[in-house]
């Protein structure tokens, strides 16, 4: 019996580096996981690929449906020791943009939404400013723009949905059209750079910077068990790398949080959190 | 996987699995159809809010501001739980974003159709939670219904609407045309009476938009207030309710926001249950009747 686990989220969420970090954190032997690593029962020459990218600090390159791979492990989650076998796709950020924007549900991924034992929604911290109006703009920068400035009229197309707007959506579609009743982690990657700034809670994050969001999952706690996590896979952005950096053994570039306020636990290194809590029948 | 006796795919394990459909559809996002309208009437006490005004007045942009407020967070004790229609509310909104290149933030002009289309949001509040149902027309179809009353008497929605807001486009209000403006709603009101579309249980509100552009205008502001007056004492007794709300939607955003806070609390706390409509159900010929009737039921 394989459990699955389905990571998603939009193009440049961060999946794939944080398949990358979790594939070393497991097999290193670095990091103390609430997953203990057993056995990779199937070839993990993709994962090898996205992994020595990961180690060398190099941008990984974007996930095409074409190129998905998977990560299949045979693993014992410490806290109730329980073997298994998991199996996590990487799943390209595309089968979302379709779900939200083409409307058209792949049936091969409806079908891994329903039967995954666990669900992480991936969001990335490093998120364009997308939903700012142009009455916001005027007052940061007031005064008519230069001749040279005016913008072309863009046409509207689903893909100009603000993130907060796309991640509702999906999760709506999910919902209805999917599978109702879901626990799902949501993962606010590229953590570290949230940590650089003012320091809030994960869930805090979600607030100020996705308010619709927030609302929406906040609403529907009877029908969607949430917790959010801050994980960070990489410690800082790749074009902060240094050699002291490339020094260290990967795993202390790992980060994950799922505090629910500012002075809560300091983060751990673990990055299997997500998928454990994600795995849990009940809290 | 290989073919069955039968036809059709089979498994290692020889179970049949779904084949054929590499995908589905799914609804669009964009509005809400009758069709979908009466499914969700028949499961949930839904709310239908109808805003009417001409052509540029700025219905739109009326509700899409209520989607925009809750965007930006919770309105007062207001929150968003859900909408079928988030891709219509970010379409009309998205020539207010920078990321349309426009210079000056507007919104889409609905176009002209026979067709009637909802926009919906699930709010949540201090009353429960509630379905709201916008109704979209084209301002087109107002104008002419404000000018005969055989045609207001086929705009279905001026009848089963909960509320209906009225919205006098503050561009007028702010220059020569003020006067025409005012009198245009005037003239919605009196042949919504008229033709026996608005009566006792009619919940008005006369919206005037843009007050940022004509609020500092002394002109603008006394015809505005004597208007209020004039229309409270010829109506205010033939309605259920007659309210009249200032409203700048690019202005500032507190004002906004409490103005669209209180609108939310008469659609979602002060909400009837029961509304009759007096219908019967051998008058239910047409799909807005039978809207009619289940909001009566």
């Amino acid at each position: 019996m394989m459990d699955r686990i389905a990571i998603i989220g939009f193009s440049s969420a961060g999946k794939s580096t944080f398949l990358a970090a979790l594939w070393h954190a497991l097999s290193s032997g670095e990091v103390d996981s609430c997953m203990r690593f057993d056995a990779a029962p199937s070839s993990v020459e993709y994962l090898d690929r996205l992994v020595e990218k990961w180690r060398r600090r190099e941008e990984l390159p974007r996930t095409s449906t074409q190129d998905e791979g998977v990560l299949e492990i045979s693993i014992t989650l410490r806290r109730v020791d329980r073997s298994l076998k998991l199996q996590i796709p990487d799943l390209s950020g595309e089968h979302m943009h379709s779900l939200v924007e083409d409307r058209t549900l792949p049936n091969e991924l409806a079908e891994l939404l329903s039967s995954a034992s666990g669900v992480l929604l991936f969001v990335s911290a490093d998120k364009p400013v997308d939903n700012m109006t142009i009455e916001e703009l005027n007052e940061i920068a007031p005064g008519p723009s230069a001749e040279g400035d005016v913008n072309e009229s863009i046409e509207w197309a689903p893909k100009h949905m603000p993130l907060q707007a796309r991640l509702v959506e999906l999760l709506q579609i999910i919902e209805r059209d999917i599978a109702p009743q879901r626990r799902i982690a949501i993962v606010v990657s590229a953590w570290d750079l949230v940590r650089q700034s003012d320091d809030p809670s994960p869930r805090q994050w979600i607030e100020r910077e996705l308010p619709l969001f927030h609302q929406y999952l906040k609403n529907r706690e009877d029908s969607l068990v949430v917790r959010v996590f801050g994980v960070s896979a990489l410690g800082q952005s790749l074009s902060n790398t240094t050699q002291a950096l490339l020094d260290v053994e990967p795993s202390d570039w790992l980060l994950c949080t799922d505090r629910s306020s500012r002075d809560d636990a300091t983060p751990s290194r673990d990055i299997g959190l997500p998928i454990e809590w994600a795995m849990r029948r009940e809290d | 996987m290989s073919e069955s006796a039968e036809g059709g795919a089979v498994d290692a394990e020889n179970r049949h699995v779904s084949p054929t459909l590499k995908s589905r559809d799914l609804p669009s996002g964009d509005v809400i159809d009758v069709a979908e309208l009466e499914k969700l009437l028949q499961r949930e006490r839904v709310v239908i809010i109808t805003v009417i005004g001409d052509k540029g007045a700025g219905k739109t942009s009326f509700v899409s501001a209520i989607y925009d407020g809750f965007s930006r967070g919770e309105i007062g004790e207001f929150s968003f739980k859900e909408s079928k229609t988030i891709l219509g509310f970010e379409r009309r909104l998205f020539q207010t974003r920078v990321a349309s290149g426009e210079a000056k933030p507007d919104t889409p002009h609905t176009p002209l159709s026979d067709e009637l289309y909802f926009l919906h949001l699930l709010v949540c509040g201090s009353g429960g939670t509630k379905e709201l149902v916008f109704t979209e027309r084209a301002g087109e179809t107002y104008t002419a219904g404000r000018l005969d009353p055989l045609v207001a008497a086929d705009i279905p929605e001026l009848k089963f609407s909960d509320h209906i807001c009225v919205v006098v486009d503050g561009e007028l209000l702010a220059g020569n045309d003020k006067h025409n403006a005012l009198q245009r709603c005037r003239q919605a009101i009196q042949v919504g009476l008229s033709s026996g579309q608005f009566g006792a249980d009619t919940r008005l509100a006369v919206i005037f938009g843009k007050s940022d552009l004509w609020e500092h205008m002394a002109s603008s502001r006394g015809a505005v207030d004597r208007f209020q007056a004039i229309l409270s004492r010829d109506f205010r007794e033939r309605l259920g309710a007659l309210q009249f709300v200032q409203i700048s939607l690019f202005g500032d955003r507190a004002q906004t926001r409490n103005a669209l806070n209180s609108f939310l609390k008469q659609w979602v706390v002060e909400d009837r249950v029961t509304v009759d409509f007096g219908f019967s159900v051998n008058k239910i010929v047409s799909n807005f009747d039978r809207l009619a009737f289940y909001l009566k039921e």
